[in-house]
């Protein structure tokens, strides 16, 4: 097949074209920026510290405004999460209706029982031999 | 010269008051949870003792020797320290739960105390005679007393630990008492409709009833601690956990019927 597209027929004459093409005639790319002297850069740096330092202080303007918002955010997010308890449960949790004296007396109640298994016994009498004997040495033979 | 001894009367005068006051002070008893551990320590002496013990007078008894002898005296005499140390600290840690766990009636402690204190005393005059006993005949003395002493110690050790049983009992019926008297004033006052009221009055006799019978059931096992004082041994202390079996099963059912009411 025939390739009838014109802009395909030249491609590798086209690479080797471009240079020739560019109006410097490809001397602008070849040219070395140490090349060039100090006294010329000089002037172009104080140009481009300025922008430098307003990208920064862009940045930092950008994070601060984040950083804020986030902050303002942020105590937002419990305060919804607790206006929704009460949403799906209209009655508080039983614990907090209690009064203080009988959540103390329930708890005191548990460890009290925790403790009277008349079952468990931390305590048994010491398994020590009470029938210890030096005897002689005929009265075991014996 | 006159002035070194002002300066020395002015110290003097200073520190005779500290000295005074710490030879006053009492040292701090052990906590019950340091007790515990000294008993297990000293358990675990003992045991390494015996075992000692016991190669010692195999040997004796097959070497025959005067060596091997003075060895096995050597020997039985560690253990025999070790033993009478494991039985003292396990009477202090039983005093001191006596002395510091609520619901235990105080006659009674006191009696067993001062039985403790006889013990204690038998022990320590026992204790001096095995560390001064230097051959076989005063280290068999030893023995034989402490076999002897064997019923009594068990005795009023276990009275002591069915003591402690009745007292832990006695200490959650308490507590549990207390409780429905608070829970009693929650549900007089409780903002909820008068049906649910009246249920929750309900639970809370049903508590009461409860109390009353772990009240009977104390009674009943204090009763049989009173009577197997006679002749006090493993057998009590089984008796009365069995007794307080029930009492148990009771008191951990009202305290889910607290729970409930408290809902």
């Amino acid at each position: 097949m025939s390739d009838t597209n014109p802009n395909n027929l030249e491609q590798t004459a086209f690479s080797e074209a471009a240079p020739l093409m560019d109006a410097d005639g490809g001397q602008r790319k070849t040219t070395k920026p140490a090349a060039k002297s100090l006294a010329e850069e000089a002037p172009k740096r104080a140009v481009k510290k300025p922008n430098l330092l307003l990208l920064l202080g862009t940045g930092l303007v950008g994070i601060l405004v984040l950083l804020s918002v986030a902050a303002i955010l942020m105590p937002r997010v419990p305060r919804e999460s607790s206006s929704d308890g009460p949403n799906v449960s209209e009655t508080p949790s039983p614990a907090s209706k209690l009064p203080l004296e009988l959540q103390k007396a329930i708890a005191t109640l548990a460890d009290y029982i925790k403790d009277a298994d008349p079952q468990a016994n931390d305590l048994p009498f010491p398994p020590v031999n009470f029938q210890l004997h030096l005897k002689t040495p005929e009265s075991v033979s014996q | 010269m006159w002035r070194l001894g002002l300066v020395l009367s002015i110290v003097l005068l200073i520190l005779a008051p500290g000295v005074k006051a710490q030879e006053v002070t009492p040292l701090p008893l052990p906590s019950l949870s340091d007790l515990k551990l000294q008993y297990r320590l000293s358990l675990d002496s003992y045991r390494a003792k015996e075992e000692q013990f016991s190669i010692a007078a195999q040997q004796y008894y097959t070497l025959k020797t005067l060596a091997a002898q003075e060895e096995a005296v050597r020997a039985a005499r560690e253990v025999g320290l070790a033993r009478v140390d494991t039985v003292l600290i396990y009477i202090q840690t039983l005093r001191t739960t006596l002395d510091t766990k609520n619901g235990i009636e105080l006659s009674r402690k006191n009696t067993l105390q001062r039985k403790f204190q006889l013990l204690v005393e038998t022990l320590k005059k026992h204790r001096a005679r095995v560390e001064l006993a230097t051959n076989r005949l005063l280290i068999e003395q030893e023995n034989n007393f402490m076999e002897d002493q064997q019923k009594d110690i068990e005795g009023v050790c276990y009275e002591a630990l069915s003591l402690i049983k009745i007292g832990a009992i006695q200490a959650a019926w308490d507590q549990l008492d207390t409780t429905k008297d608070s829970l009693d004033a929650y549900i007089s006052t409780a903002p909820i409709s008068e049906t649910a009221r009246n249920e929750k009055q309900r639970g809370s006799d049903e508590i009461s009833r409860s109390i009353d019978a772990i009240k009977l059931i104390i009674t009943e096992a204090l009763n049989a601690y009173d009577v197997g004082l006679e002749n006090a041994d493993n057998s009590l202390f089984r008796k009365v956990q069995e007794i307080l079996g029930p009492a148990y099963a009771k008191l951990t059912q009202a305290q889910e019927f607290v729970r409930e009411l408290a809902r």
